[in-house]
């Protein structure tokens, strides 16, 4: 379904090099998780599949179920089937939550050559989708992420992924600022979504999420560079010795 | 530009207004003392007053004296003209008043019946009809010694429209009122409207100038309302009458105790928009809202100039102005607060908030508060910006097209001053009509 090779990013203008040739396969029904410490690269990553202005592919290719990846712009990655649950999701004052997954909703079902839904079915479809992932109905009033607390934004955030249907979906830091309870509402959410056409790329810096939503295989990314891929144990590995202990033996390696 | 060019052209056009000034004073055959005296004073302060030029604080950002050219003339009347209600004033349950090119006409008006106690009829029938009433509000609100504009207007007063909505009256359904602008030469028109609602009386009015033909007119227009004890008053004014026609509009708005006033200024087209809206709530107990909402585009000028003057204690106004600018256009607020010594526990809040969709778009805000009680709650704020770039990732990681999110962005920006449009049908079409001018691609301003 993805296949990074070699991908290197600067941050435009400044030219800081954040991704130093990252490979990564992903394919259908898998669930990949992308550890690694602050500044390391996580998020540059998620931003540049999503399509965000403001970095420079210096190299290496990005497809996506067979075409160039980069060459779609951001609407057009979303339409088919790419999905990013922000680390940051923006407030949209004034732009109510009903309006504007309607126009995403339906710009996904035109794009999938389906009809658009009817105001009835599309308030059914939202009212089933906010259940399953346990979110307040009345913030579905409300403009998006207006005056949401944290945890709020996040699960919204998992909401729309409900909603949206992707192909890929990718999860950056979804698990930051959450507390216990709303960490497994949201891994719950998560899980219910997990299934044989849809792919996961959860990208984390703890090891807490990986408990409830149990991935398939773990990556190491450290100075925009995997260095190691493993299972679920890569996981606990990290956590019980920190990303030091990684850092440390790459040291050693390269010495 | 050549300073010389400007004061010759007028020069002469304010030579033309003595000219025809003077004709119309002599045409008037039987016309009482009040309003040919009312008239004349109105005059001399406007040959004293003149033009306001540059260094006119007031009008800083708006040299008016650009957009008075030489080719501009004094608005003939035409016998038959071409008329046109405009569709959208159409609807069922509602009265219509309209005038054509500043002249009132009950021929084309649809008005309240006699058993709704309402008067709606031309200010010449008025001074005959209701003289003692029309000669106690008239031109007190609107100060024509200090303001060359309505001087101007009420040097030619005479045929504008009168509403009276008398005490414990009501209109069951809104009053829309429009002008026909039928001249086909640049011309300068002058409507003037005197609304009198008594004690304990209710009313919606709606002001609706659009443009049929786009009109090239210059429309100098004078509109007092006196809101008595205890009334509501609802008021909504659109302009949109096309990218020729230039518009200067000063609201009077003097408000009894308990009274109640919401004006909503929807400005969505012109090439010259100036608003004086002037607001005295001179009693205990007042509510004043002032809501607007500013669209400019290309070479559009747009002027809104407030003043709230809270003289007496115990009263609330709520200002909120939003303006979205492309092309060159100009916005410029200028909102002014006074709090008088005597009138505590005065809640004032103002807000100017503005999108700048070009590099080359212009937005001037101005707050100015003077406070002299010293127990009020008075806030302001302005913020002038672009359109938020993560917004427009964000809503186009969800599948938005660009075009898609920007129009989201900007109608959710628009709702907040739309929604609160009080009358259904006119709403509606105002969400259509927005949705038609956000979405149209900018005329770029190389061609």
């Amino acid at each position: 379904m993805l296949r990074i090779e070699n991908l290197h990013v600067s941050i435009e203008e400044e030219g800081t090099r954040i991704l130093r040739g990252v490979n990564l396969e992903v394919n259908a029904g898998e669930v990949h998780a992308i550890m690694g410490p602050n500044g390391s690269g996580k998020s540059t990553l998620a931003a540049v599949l999503a399509g965000k202005a403001g970095y420079d592919i210096t190299d290496g290719t990005v497809e996506y179920l067979g075409k160039d990846l980069l060459e779609m712009n951001p609407d057009e990655r979303a339409r088919d089937g790419l999905f990013l649950a922000f680390q940051y999701p923006v407030e949209l004052p004034g732009v109510s939550m009903s309006n504007f997954l309607r126009q995403a909703v339906n710009r996904v079902r035109e794009y999938r050559g389906q009809d658009e839904l009817s105001a009835v079915d599309f308030l059914k479809l939202m009212k089933e989708r906010a259940a399953l992932i346990n979110l307040d109905p009345s913030l579905i009033k409300r403009s998006v992420n207006e005056g949401f607390s944290g945890g709020e934004k996040k699960r919204n955030e998992i909401f729309q992924l409900a909603m949206l249907e992707p192909r890929l979906a990718i999860l950056d830091e979804t698990d930051s600022g959450l507390d216990i309870d709303a960490m497994r509402t949201v891994s719950d959410g998560v899980n219910k979504l997990r299934s044989e056409e849809r792919a996961f790329i959860i990208i984390t810096h703890y090891q807490r999420l990986l408990e409830y939503v149990i991935p398939d295989f773990v990556h190491v990314l450290v100075d925009g560079v995997i260095v190691r891929s493993g299972d679920k144990s890569l996981a606990l590995e990290l956590e019980a010795q920190g990303y030091d202990w990684l850092k440390k033996e790459l040291a050693e390696s390269a010495s | 530009m050549p300073e010389g060019n400007i004061s010759k052209t007028t020069v002469s056009l304010e030579d033309r207004i003595l000219t025809r000034h003077a004709a119309f004073m002599a045409n008037l055959n039987g016309s009482q003392p009040f309003l040919l005296g009312l008239r004349s004073n109105a005059l001399q302060a406007f040959q004293s007053l003149g033009f306001p030029g540059r260094k006119s604080e007031d009008w800083k950002y708006t040299p008016v004296t650009k957009w008075l050219d030489a080719s501009l003339q004094m608005a003939e009347s035409h016998d038959e003209p071409v008329l046109a209600v405009p569709p959208v004033l159409k609807q069922d349950n509602r009265y219509l008043a309209v005038s054509v090119n500043g002249i009132f006409r009950a021929d084309l008006s649809e008005l309240p019946g006699a058993e709704q106690n309402v008067v709606v009829c031309s200010l010449a029938d008025a001074f005959k009809d209701h003289t003692e009433l029309v000669q106690s509000h008239i031109a007190k609100q609107a100060d024509y010694t200090s303001e060359a504009f309505t001087a101007l207007n009420t040097a030619f007063l005479g045929n504008g429209l009168f509403v009276w909505i008398p005490d414990g009256a009501s209109l069951d359904y809104p009053l829309y009122v429009t002008d026909i602008c039928t001249d086909p030469n640049r011309s300068l028109i002058q409507p003037r409207n005197l609304f009198v609602v008594g004690a304990n009386a209710t009313g919606t009015i709606l002001e609706w100038y659009d443009g049929p033909g786009h009109p090239s007119c210059f429309e100098n227009a004078v509109t007092e309302f006196y809101v008595g004890p205890s009334s509501r008053v609802n008021h909504i004014y659109v302009f949109d009458r096309g990218e020729s026609a230039d518009l200067i509009n000063s609201l009077f708005v003097y408000q009894e105790k308990d009274s109640y006033f919401a004006t909503n200024h929807l400005t969505l087209s012109g090439r010259l928009v100036r608003y004086n809206l002037n607001f005295l709530p001179d009693g205990e107990g007042c509510e004043t809202h002032l809501l607007g909402l500013v669209l400019a585009r290309n070479e559009m000028h747009v002027d809104v100039h407030t003043f709230v003057d809270h003289a007496k204690p115990n009263s609330i106004s709520n200002e909120l102005y939003k303006c979205i600018l492309d092309g060159n256009s100009v916005g410029v607020f200028n909102g002014k607060i006074m709090v008088r010594q005597d009138a505590q526990l005065i809640n004032a809040y103002q807000s100017n908030r503005s999108v700048l969709l070009s590099d080359s778009a212009h937005m001037y805000s101005k707050p100015e508060l003077e406070i002299y009680a010293d127990d009020v709650k008075c806030s302001h704020g302005a913020t002038t910006g672009q359109l938020d770039e993560e917004a427009i990732f964000y809503l186009r990681s969800r599948g938005l097209r660009q075009e898609e999110a920007r129009l989201l962005l900007l109608e959710s920006f628009a709702r907040e001053v739309i929604e609160q449009v009080d009358d259904e049908a006119i709403r509606a079409y105002l969400g259509v009509r927005l949705r038609e001018l956000l979405g149209e691609p900018a005329v770029s301003s190389t061609t």
